[in-house]
């Protein structure tokens, strides 16, 4: 049975020696996409277990996911050496994606470049129109008829905060400005910045900042911001200050031209982020990511239902009684209800497609993540008088949660 | 610096920036480097404190105490679980073994004087703080315990000095915005004590107490309140200097007033009673409901 990461790493707390385990979990980061925290743990396998070609190829697919191929070559070098390595688990080189861009009637050799991964666009977000609309006019148009709002007095980049309860597309979205911005896309989570050396996470957030204006135009996307820039009322160590002063050195730019290099933040607690990033000039637009809509949870239902053997479904009732849900709760929703038709079929029932009774009663089981986010917001609308947080009112007062 | 010692300073600012869960993994690699390690055995402990699984975590603080028996992080450990759990005459034995070792430790006094409040030994809470404050005048957990003190035991103008030295070390700590908070509130402030509560809960709007005291403060604000100030103010001592003029101011008027004047007097102090007794609580009521 598949262990969640959190089994895991209690597992590998009480046990940080269990091989089998700590496999598991570098999978299973490396299947999250976290390729850095994978590497980490194939490094801890590789110490442990130097003599087996297992840690060197899990660290060989991560340094290959981060782009250090010479690293990767040397790990696959280091698992060719070892006694367990076979031929069969060499893995395939990864070949460059091609396109052809040009061909046909000169017979010329035909111009190869690499691809770039295949980009998210607003069209692919679900839901949040109302959103997409204000993001076009406030973030994309400026970046991309920078003359036209120049003219205005206006100019592009800056920084954007997006917040919102988990899982409701704040990632997601921040990559479509990106898009759509027709800029690089940089993303920078937690685990890129923050280090164990003292002084290195300063330097990291200097490096991430240094990129994005040598690939200008640049969108550099912080996940989790509120674990970067802290607020240092709350800190009680130096490094956290530290780390947010050289943040607020970086946007300001008094060293440094910003011009043209659009900084997102997303956070699900933006009374953590330390208030002064929320000045002008930093992430002085806030923007609220909310929990998708009946019509968008519908959609939702729809897409994700379309590759599972599925009965007559109205989706549009499935998403109604799954209010305040986000994306990830209708996947938990959509699980949950294929688990009880595989629980019926095994339990020698008929074999049958997911009925609209199974989603709903689904919908039951599952508590909708987004509820305790908002009844925190709640709390700052209610009783601590922020005029910050209209957006957060005007929804909590639709939803009928104020 | 070691690996080791890298991990785990990057565990303690995981857990300062409130991510337990990201710490909890790292805290599995600084195991593996070395799994009897006392300082990596406390940190998982307040990973497992963070996540609130408090009889995980007095298993680390035990494990770290059995391998390093006087551990000073092991032993504040078990002393938070301890007091958070109210089994305060265990924490008192964690506490007292810190001060055998070291009588002058201002942290383990201050601990000492933060489980006497708990049990409302106040006389004995600020000889500790006291102490504390003596061995190290700015440290700031035994300042805010020195402001508090006096707080209750009704010395506001001591509790309002202490908060000004606070200020003028830390202005945007949230530990001083706590205490002027419930200094102001003593004094008879409740306006700008509401004030700081609100941007208190700015910051910490995940605080059920916080929440609580805030409205408590509007309620003690709200205009509707005012025929109740003396007795919001002065409590139970005001009630009953309030009831004793009342009925003694009653019997030695009588001579003097018309018997209707006197009804009338008698109905006022009546219905002031009744909306003492029932206008505090709906107002909370409302103003939890609704807003403000």
């Amino acid at each position: 049975m598949t262990r969640s990461r959190p089994e895991l790493e209690r597992a590998l707390a009480e046990d940080p020696f269990d091989l089998a385990t700590r496999k598991e979990y570098a999978r299973a980061l490396e299947d999250d996409g976290q390729a850095a925290a994978a590497l980490r743990q194939w490094e801890l396998v590789c110490r442990q277990q130097p003599d087996s070609a297992a840690g060197f190829l899990g660290a060989m697919r991560c340094h290959r996911a981060l782009g250090a191929l010479e690293r990767a070559e040397a790990c696959l070098r280091e698992a060719e050496a070892k006694q367990d390595f076979s031929p069969e688990i060499r893995p395939a080189r990864p070949a460059p994606a091609l396109q052809v861009l040009t061909g046909g009637g000169d017979v010329r050799p035909a111009a190869v470049v690499p691809l770039r991964p295949a980009a998210v666009r607003f069209d692919d977000v679900i839901g949040h129109a109302a959103l997409k609309k204000t993001l076009e006019v406030r973030i994309i148009a400026p970046f991309v008829r920078p003359g036209l709002f120049a003219r205005f007095g206006k100019r592009a980049g800056g920084g954007v905060l997006l917040y919102g309860p988990p899982g409701c597309g704040k990632t997601m979205i921040a990559r479509a400005i990106a898009s759509e911005c027709r800029a690089s896309f940089i993303a920078v989570g937690i685990s890129e910045i923050l280090d164990m050396w003292l002084g290195r996470s300063e330097r990291n957030l200097a490096a991430a900042f240094d990129r994005a204006r040598e690939q200008r135009p640049a969108v550099l996307f912080f996940d989790e911001l509120d674990a970067l820039a802290f607020s240092r009322s709350k800190a009680h160590t130096d490094h956290t200050r530290t780390l947010v002063n050289e943040f607020l050195n970086q946007l300001d730019g008094v060293a440094h031209d910003n011009q043209g290099v659009l900084v997102l933040g997303a956070t699900n607690m933006p009374w953590d982020v330390d208030p002064a990033m929320k000045r002008p000039g930093r992430f002085d637009r806030q923007v609220f990511v909310p929990p998708p809509d009946d019509d968008a949870r519908a959609e939702m239902f729809r897409v994700k239902l379309a590759d599972a053997p599925t009965g007559p479904i109205d989706v549009l009732r499935v998403a109604r009684a799954t209010p305040h849900c986000s994306g990830a709760d209708v996947d938990g929703v959509i699980e949950a209800a294929k688990e009880r038709v595989l629980t019926e079929i095994l339990a020698g029932g008929p074999e049958r497609p997911i009925a609209e009774s199974d989603l709903l009663a689904a919908a039951k089981e599952v508590q909708p993540s987004t509820l305790e986010w908002l009844r925190t917001a709640r709390n700052l609308v209610k009783y601590a008088g922020d005029g910050s947080y209209r957006d957060v009112e005007d929804y909590l007062k639709s939803a009928r949660l104020l | 610096m070691s690996e080791l010692h890298g991990l785990q300073h990057q565990i303690g600012r995981l857990l300062e920036v409130r991510r337990p869960h990201d710490a909890r993994a790292l805290v599995g690699e600084a195991l593996a480097l070395d799994p009897a390690d006392p300082d990596t055995l406390c940190l998982a402990g307040r990973v497992e404190l963070a996540q609130q699984q408090r009889a995980e975590a007095e298993r680390r603080a035990h494990e770290a105490l059995a391998r390093a028996p006087g551990h000073d992080g092991a032993r504040s450990l078990l002393f938070d679980i301890l007091l958070a759990d109210k089994r305060h005459a265990e924490a008192e034995a964690v506490v007292l073994e810190r001060l055998r070792d070291d009588p002058a430790d201002p942290v383990a006094l201050t601990d000492y004087a933060r489980l006497l409040l708990h049990v409302f030994q106040l006389d004995k809470a600020r000889a500790l703080v006291a102490e504390a404050l003596r061995c190290a005048p700015d440290d700031a957990a035994a300042q805010v315990l020195d402001a508090v003190l006096h707080v209750i035991q009704g010395d506001d103008r001591a509790a309002a000095d202490r908060l000004a030295r606070l200020v003028a070390a830390d202005p945007e700590a949230a530990h001083v915005a706590w205490t002027a908070m419930l200094v102001l509130s003593e004094r008879g402030h409740p306006r700008q004590a509401l004030e700081i509560g609100r941007q208190l809960l700015r910051t910490s709007p995940d605080n059920p107490r916080l929440v609580d005291a805030v409205i408590e403060l509007r309620l003690a604000s709200h205009w509707s309140m005012l025929p109740l100030w003396p007795i919001l103010r002065g409590g139970w001592v005001a009630s009953a200097v309030l009831w004793a003029v009342a009925v003694f101011g009653l019997i030695l008027l009588r001579p003097f007033v018309h018997e209707v004047v006197l009804l009338v007097l008698a109905l006022l102090y009546l219905a002031l009673l009744l909306y003492s007794y029932v206008g505090p609580p709906l107002l909370r009521r409302w103003l939890r409901w609704r807003g403000f």
